[in-house]
Parts: structure tokens; C-alpha cells; sequence
């Protein structure tokens, strides 16, 4: 019988065994571990320890920031992260399934094309979107179309500077990312399973659907938690693409950003715990209601 | 064998980085002074290129930090550095009453204008054009000297309301400001005039709200600093008509003759 993915992922769980803290080898493994926990650790005590040397009493935490409007830029972040995140798994599952089950002519190029918003400067995206929507295609040309932004203001529904905007600008990011966590996760899965389901009458499609699809579910939870994380730390993009206008395409990044400019330091790091803090809450509910392991590394 | 060979050759690449990384660093710090100085965004191109005159005729380098002045102020007021070039004399105030500068001197005036694509296809001619319902507005925000002008001047003029209620954008710098309007991504913006120079495919025009008041940019020495006489040295060469002075005019800055006498 074929060896499911999730059979061989169970028995490496029940391996796992205590550490033992003696011997090159497990002070090899913690002491890398303590090396950058320490380090992200120390990061959070010390914004902490900032706020607080600096507040003094509740009165002054009330005084340092405008708390609606923080709720206002809480929510767009919100949002506009889950709709990336969705978005970004919706097209990175098909795309990861063809990378890794199929071959074509050029595919190392398409491979390499899919990496460039990962390796390329957050402001160069942003700069990119700009130019995309309000110089395409360009005016010298003057087809009488206008840009893509006024074909788009003729539908109601205008890209540049509105909230449109930050989603399309998290998504571009974000969707590069989920798509290579997908297709590892497609690696991962043995096409035997598919085959079997296909020559017992199944289409593709339908071995796709039924057999490969349910085995991936924690793939596609882990590129869409990687797709939101992703989306909620996104600012260069968004500050040249959307703007950063107070209320309106404010997201938390800019208000951090805002409050930087404005020489509330102490608010920009309170607004950054915050950030800190909804994160690693919103990962640990999302792992806890898919059950074990859906970790970014879950494979 | 060929495993043990790929981690050596990694740690080796590593060494080998981290030391030109490293000497670098080491050399700035040891030899010749670095200095740091904070610069207002929309004085970059003729402080960049002062300071690389400076530096060839020197040996002094300088690292410029370049963002909105009030951005620079957090930066400035967090990490030190040695020189402060905000585009408006009241961060220099503040930076002094908080004693983080010892001296401040204004050398050079600001005048806002609005910028609007070549043609003003919008026929965008006074403030009062900002307030229309079909005009896309981009303004600096608040922190960067240019945002500061633009508010307090719209606020006087009353119509702060309406241009807030219509098609408005904020941005951090006042180069950014002028990005979105060259690339089209709207359609008038509050600049400085003396940008004229650095954004083509775009036309200024002078509005007389913002002519009634000029701002200046200055320049000031922080106490936090660690070469005292290079940083003197660097703020009058700047301020030196014949030598930052000229790069300044050749970029569209006018007045600098009449205040620094």
C-alpha cells in the first residue's frame, strides 16, 4: 500500500523525542535555537521596557495615540490582509500544483518570473503598481483610452490612492510567497495517489479535487498564514502605491510610519507591540482550530 | 567528504563577507571621520552634491540620511549623528529648545508652488482649484516641512474642509509628492518650488497664498556629534556662497546671498 503524506508526517510527530541537553549535538540545536528566539526576544523586551520607561501611568498610555483611529487603521489591516491572504491561496494552488506536477516549455523561466516580487525592493513594487495603473499604456502612445486607473474610474472603481490599492500591493507580495508553499507542499504529496484515482475512472480534475486537494489543506493553511503575515507587515508598496493618508489607506505599517514622522516614538512603538501582539494571536488561533502542525514548515 | 566541503565553503563565504562588511566600518571609524547628517528630502539633490565635493576636497566622508524633517527629527533625536538640514527653520527651533543642536543658521528660502502635468490639462490656476470635485490632490503630510506649510496654509484659507472631502492623498516626503503627480497618479500637488529642476514633464505654478510666506531651510551642528570641527568644517562649506552656495542656485534656490550676509 502506498505511504500517505500524512501517515509519514504522523509517525515523524511520534519520533520526536525529549532533547537532551548534553553533547555537542543538542547544545548545536538549542544554542542556534536560543541564538535568535534570544534575539526576537530581546527586540520585544526592549520596545516594552521603552513604553514603559516613558508612560508613567495609564493617563499618559491613554494620551499617546489617537485610539479610534488606530481602531480605524487595526480594521483596514485587517481586512485588507485576510482578502490578500485568500486571494493569494485561491491563485497559488493551481499555479503551485502546475509547477510541481507538470512540465512545459519554459518553465524554469515562468519559475524565476514567479520569484521576482520576492526579490525585489518593497518601494520598486510599489513604484512598478504606480506606473502600471496611471502611465499604461503609456501617454505618448495616446490611444485615447487614457491609463489603466481611468479605464478602471469608468467602472466606479479607481485603484490608485484607496483601499484597492493596499490590497492589490499586499497581494502582488504576498501571492509569490504562497505560491512556493504550495508547491512544496504539492511536492510533498506522492502523484502515486493520483494515478490510483485515475486509472480506477477518475478525471484529473477530479483526482485533483478528491485525492491531492484534501492532503494539502495544511499546505494551503500554512501559505495562507504566510500570505497574511506577509500582507500585515507590508509598507513600501503601499506607502507609494496607496498613499498615507490618515483614515483612508492607513494601515497599521503607516501608522507606525505616521507616527515615526511625527516624532511620537513612544506611540509608533506602542503601535508596533500591538502589531506584535494581534499577530501572534491571530497564528496561534489559526493553529490551534487546523489542529496540529500547521506550521510554515509543516512538511 | 563533499558534504563537510559545501558547509566549509559556506562558512568561508561568510567570513569573507562579514570581514570586507566589517573593515569597511572599522576604517570609516578609525581613519578619517564619517559624518552623518540628517537632510531634509527635498533638499537631496544639491546637499548629495555638495557633499560629494566636500568629501573629494576633504577626505571627510558623509553619510546622508534623507527623509521628511520631521522624520529626521525621531531618527535624529533616537541615534545622534552630527549634522541636521530640516527644509524649515522651526525644527531647528524645537531641536535647540530641546538642546539636542548648539547653533542653527537659515541659509537658503523655501517657496511652495503647485506642480501639475505638463499642459495643466486640469487648468489648475489658484488654491481654490485644489477644493473641485474632479481634481486628485496630493499633499505632504504633516511631518515633512513642506506638509506642515501646506496645512497651515489651506487651514488659513478655509478650505481645508472641502479638499479633505474630496480627492485627497497624503505622502511622507516632497519628492514623493511630485512622483505621484509626474507619473500621473494625480493631478496636482504642493511642492517646493525649487523641485522645478529634478521632476521634467511637469509645470510649477505659483500661488500667491503661499508667496506671502517663505520658509527657510537651515542647517545645525548636533551636540550629540562626535568631530565638532568637521562638522563646522562641512556646515560652512555648505553655507559658503562660493562653494554650496553655488550648487544650491544651480539647482533653484534662490535667496541664499541675502540671508546668509
Amino acid at each position: 500500500m502506498k505511504q500517505s503524506n500524512r501517515n509519514r508526517l504522523s509517525k515523524q510527530v511520534a519520533n520526536a523525542s525529549h532533547i537532551k541537553y548534553s553533547g555537542w549535538f543538542g547544545a548545536w540545536l538549542t544554542g542556534s535555537l536560543w541564538i535568535y528566539l534570544g534575539l526576537i526576544l530581546l527586540l520585544v523586551i526592549a520596545d516594552v521596557w521603552y513604553v514603559l520607561a516613558s508612560m508613567g501611568n495609564t493617563e499618559g498610555l491613554r494620551e499617546m495615540l489617537d485610539w479610534g483611529n488606530l481602531w480605524q487603521s487595526v480594521k483596514l489591516t485587517f481586512l485588507s490582509s485576510t482578502v490578500s491572504a485568500i486571494l493569494s491561496v485561491l491563485i497559488a494552488v493551481p499555479i503551485g500544483y502546475l509547477l510541481s506536477r507538470y512540465r512545459f516549455f519554459g518553465k524554469s523561466v515562468i519559475d524565476a518570473v514567479l520569484d521576482i516580487p520576492v526579490v525585489l525592493p518593497p518601494l520598486v513594487i510599489g513604484l512598478s503598481l504606480l506606473i502600471l495603473f496611471n502611465n499604461f499604456p503609456p501617454r505618448i502612445l495616446d490611444w485615447g483610452v487614457g491609463s489603466l486607473d481611468d479605464i478602471m474610474s469608468g467602472w466606479g472603481m479607481r485603484v490608485t490612492h484607496t483601499k484597492l490599492a493596499i490590497v492589490i500591493a499586499q497581494f502582488t507580495v504576498a501571492c509569490a510567497f504562497a505560491i512556493r508553499m504550495m508547491k512544496v507542499s504539492f511536492d510533498q504529496i506522492d502523484p502515486r495517489s493520483e494515478k490510483v484515482a485515475m486509472t480506477m475512472g477518475a478525471s484529473r480534475g477530479r483526482a485533483f479535487f478528491d485525492v491531492v486537494l484534501p492532503q494539502s489543506y495544511h499546505g494551503m493553511v500554512a501559505a495562507g498564514m504566510l500570505a497574511w503575515a506577509r500582507s500585515l507587515g507590508e509598507f513600501g508598496p503601499i506607502l507609494v502605491f496607496a498613499g498615507a493618508t490618515r483614515g483612508k489607506t492607513e494601515v497599521l505599517s503607516t501608522s507606525v510610519y505616521l507616527e515615526i514622522n511625527t516624532g511620537n516614538l513612544k506611540g509608533a512603538v506602542l503601535i508596533s507591540l500591538i502589531m506584535i501582539a494581534l499577530a501572534v494571536m491571530t497564528i496561534l488561533i489559526v493553529r490551534i482550530l487546523t489542529k496540529k502542525g500547521a506550521g510554515y514548515d509543516m512538511h | 567528504m563533499k558534504r563537510v566541503g559545501v558547509i566549509l565553503l559556506g562558512l568561508l563565504i561568510l567570513i569573507g563577507c562579514l570581514t570586507a562588511l566589517v573593515k569597511d566600518r572599522i576604517a570609516d571609524s578609525l581613519n578619517c571621520p564619517g559624518l552623518i547628517v540628517h537632510c531634509a528630502a527635498g533638499l537631496q539633490k544639491p546637499v548629495e552634491e555638495i557633499a560629494r565635493e566636500f568629501e573629494k576636497e576633504t577626505g571627510i566622508s558623509v553619510h546622508l540620511n534623507l527623509g521628511g524633517s520631521g522624520q529626521l527629527y525621531s531618527q535624529l533625536s533616537l541615534v545622534g549623528g552630527d549634522v541636521y538640514i530640516p527644509a524649515d527653520m522651526s525644527y531647528l527651533e524645537k531641536a535647540q529648545d530641546e538642546g539636542l543642536i548648539d547653533e542653527a543658521v537659515r541659509f537658503s528660502t523655501l517657496l511652495a508652488e503647485l506642480i501639475v502635468a505638463e499642459g495643466n490639462p486640469k487648468k489648475i490656476i489658484s488654491l481654490e482649484d485644489l477644493a473641485r470635485d474632479n481634481v486628485r490632490v496630493v499633499i505632504a503630510e504633516r511631518s515633512a516641512a513642506v506638509g506642515l506649510f501646506t496645512h497651515e496654509v489651506i487651514e488659513k484659507s478655509g478650505l481645508l474642509g472641502d479638499i479633505e472631502d474630496g480627492d485627497l492623498t497624503k505622502m511622507g516626503t516632497v519628492n514623493e509628492v511630485a512622483l505621484q503627480v509626474q507619473l500621473g497618479a494625480a493631478d496636482v500637488g504642493i511642492v517646493w518650488n525649487a523641485l522645478e529642476f529634478q521632476f521634467e514633464n511637469c509645470e510649477f505654478i505659483s500661488v500667491p497664498a503661499f508667496q506671502k510666506q517663505a520658509k527657510y531651510a537651515g542647517v545645525g551642528n548636533l551636540k550629540s556629534g562626535k568631530w565638532p570641527e568637521e562638522t563646522s568644517a562641512f556646515i560652512s562649506y555648505l553655507i559658503d556662497l562660493d562653494k554650496g552656495g553655488k550648487v544650491f542656485k544651480k539647482y533653484g534656490f534662490d535667496g541664499m546671498d541675502t540671508i546668509t550676509r
